[in-house]
């Protein structure tokens, strides 16, 4: 005689069509909300990377706007001596790629017409060059006492990996001439 | 090792599990030397519905009949519980090019038993992190983003491709009092939509490229059905617009489902597997339609199937 038990399966094969039906109007599984909740976490909510953003600096420079209209390159503080420093041109080393966020202009003295504004030179692999003004980091009759620009996260400008930087000061018209000025370049990186 | 079994009943199923159940009686059991049948193998062969492969996940005891039932799904068993690698960046490919990733980088940990793994690499790229998520979990994600199905069949071939299947309508025909009785047609309209508003799933709310699609004979007909879907890995309107017309090409048309049971008349069994379209000569529904097979089901001599309508024709 074949074998024959009446058992409630653990498994179903024969309800999968029928199961697939009710699917087709409406039926949620539980598979179902993992798979879509899985969907929303990896793809649907984009993730922001987190960016380390830090200020570096000051460079300066002496008598802003002596030589006229004309980018002012700057300097950094360097020792001489055991107890000199004079001062060099020199720009920063960025071995990752990041983002130029903005920066900080401070005057020695007040001033009194014209603007100057923050540039950056950039300096890539190639040797190549290329100066990136801040139009909003400025010293001018609204912000006389000092510039600061902080561009959005996913606005910051660009610069490749092996890029070397160094702020530069653009002056129109700027009085007084004797003004001496200190620049602070932030920078971003996306953290690892 | 073969055994004989008692009221074998097996599905299979487009981008779903297979599963599987037979009985055999306790007593038998113990003749075989094996007590303990959790993760082995069950192959099983029909000549007209082919052969079913799977993996044993269930092994109840009904005491009061003394059998053992054997149940299990089919081989894509064999990606669950398999961990992804963890990596922290975000990678931008194909589904079926992703998919053949997670495998091969699985696969060079340990064996997964998963023989050859083919995958169609169109399509429009997706991003992923790799997490040391769930294999299965993985390819699945990848399958519903990428409007992809995968399967792995009886010889342990893993598949995603844009569509598993062929539309062999023009040459298979299912016809009601015939060699099909139709149990259900279901149709309502849950997935009715001909007025969508795509937007760019990977961007903030203010910064969302969107793309517009109605269907003005569908609106005409059963009135305005609208939504609004996000959809990944598209940034622009004109990136996201061809995509929302398709989807709403498709959708504008309350289609429906139907289920039923092939009598094998003529070996009919043989002519069409899960994933083919054929034809369908509906009297009851006043219909012919083309209809795609979702899923097969077998049990005591009974073929059931369920079909999603593609076309009234």
């Amino acid at each position: 005689m074949p074998f024959t038990a009446d058992v409630a399966r653990t498994i179903d094969p024969q309800g999968e069509p029928e199961f697939r039906l009710n699917r087709g109007e409406g039926l949620v599984t539980q598979r179902d909300l993992a798979d879509a909740l899985d969907l929303l976490q990896r793809s649907i909510i984009k993730r922001e990377p987190t960016y380390v953003t830090y200020a570096i600096g000051p460079w300066f420079r002496e008598n802003i706007g002596a030589s006229g209209d004309a980018d002012y390159t700057t300097r950094q503080i360097v020792p001489t001596g055991a107890t000199t420093f004079g001062s060099e041109t020199r720009s920063i080393f960025a071995s990752r790629a990041g983002r130029i966020m903005g920066g900080h202009l401070i005057p020695s003295e007040t001033r009194t017409a014209g603007t100057a504004t923050l540039a950056v030179l950039v300096t890539y692999a190639d040797a190549s060059t290329e100066t990136i003004l801040l139009p909003d980091c400025v010293i001018d009759g609204t912000n006389s006492a000092g510039g600061h620009h902080l561009l959005p996260n996913n606005q910051g400008i660009a610069f490749p990996a092996g890029s070397f930087l160094r702020p530069m000061i653009r002056t129109v018209s700027w009085t007084p001439t004797t003004c001496d000025m200190a620049a602070y370049l932030v920078l971003s990186f996306q953290d690892v | 090792m073969r055994v004989e079994v008692a009221d074998w009943a097996c599905s299979w199923a487009v981008n779903d599990t297979n599963t599987f159940s037979f009985l055999v009686p306790a007593e038998k059991l113990n003749r075989f030397g094996i007590t303990d049948y959790l993760t082995k193998w069950v192959f099983w062969d029909h000549p007209e519905l082919g052969t079913f492969g799977g993996v044993i996940t269930a092994d109840p005891v009904s005491h009061g009949s003394r059998s053992v039932e054997i149940a299990g799904e089919g081989f894509t068993r064999l990606l669950k519980k398999r961990r992804t690698p963890r990596r922290y960046e975000q990678e931008t490919a194909p589904p079926g090019a992703l998919a053949i990733r997670a495998i091969r980088d699985v696969s060079g940990e340990d064996y997964t038993f998963i023989r050859e793994w083919y995958a169609d690499e169109d399509g429009d790229p997706i991003e992923y992190e790799w997490r040391g998520e769930d294999l299965h979990s993985v390819t699945s994600t990848f399958a519903s983003q990428g409007n992809m199905e995968f399967d792995i069949d009886s010889d342990r071939v893993y598949q995603m491709r844009t569509r598993l299947g062929r539309d062999i309508s023009a040459s298979v025909q299912l016809m009601e009092y015939v060699n099909f009785a139709l149990d259900r047609r279901a149709r309502d309209d849950t997935t009715l939509i001909n007025n969508r508003l795509g937007v760019s799933a990977d961007e903030r709310f203010t910064k969302q490229a969107t793309g517009l699609y109605l269907d003005v004979d569908s609106i005409q007909r059963w009135g305005t059905q609208e939504d609004t879907v996000a959809y990944p890995g598209m940034a622009t309107g004109a990136a996201i617009l061809p995509r929302v017309r398709s989807d709403v090409l498709a959708l504008r048309t309350p289609l429906g489902a139907i289920s039923g049971t092939v009598l094998n008349r003529w070996g009919d069994w043989s002519s069409f597997r899960e994933g083919d379209s054929l034809r369908f000569v509906l009297p009851t529904a006043n219909a012919i339609v083309r209809a795609r097979i979702m899923t097969r089901a077998y049990r005591g001599g009974v073929l059931t199937i369920a079909a999603d309508i593609e076309e009234v024709l």
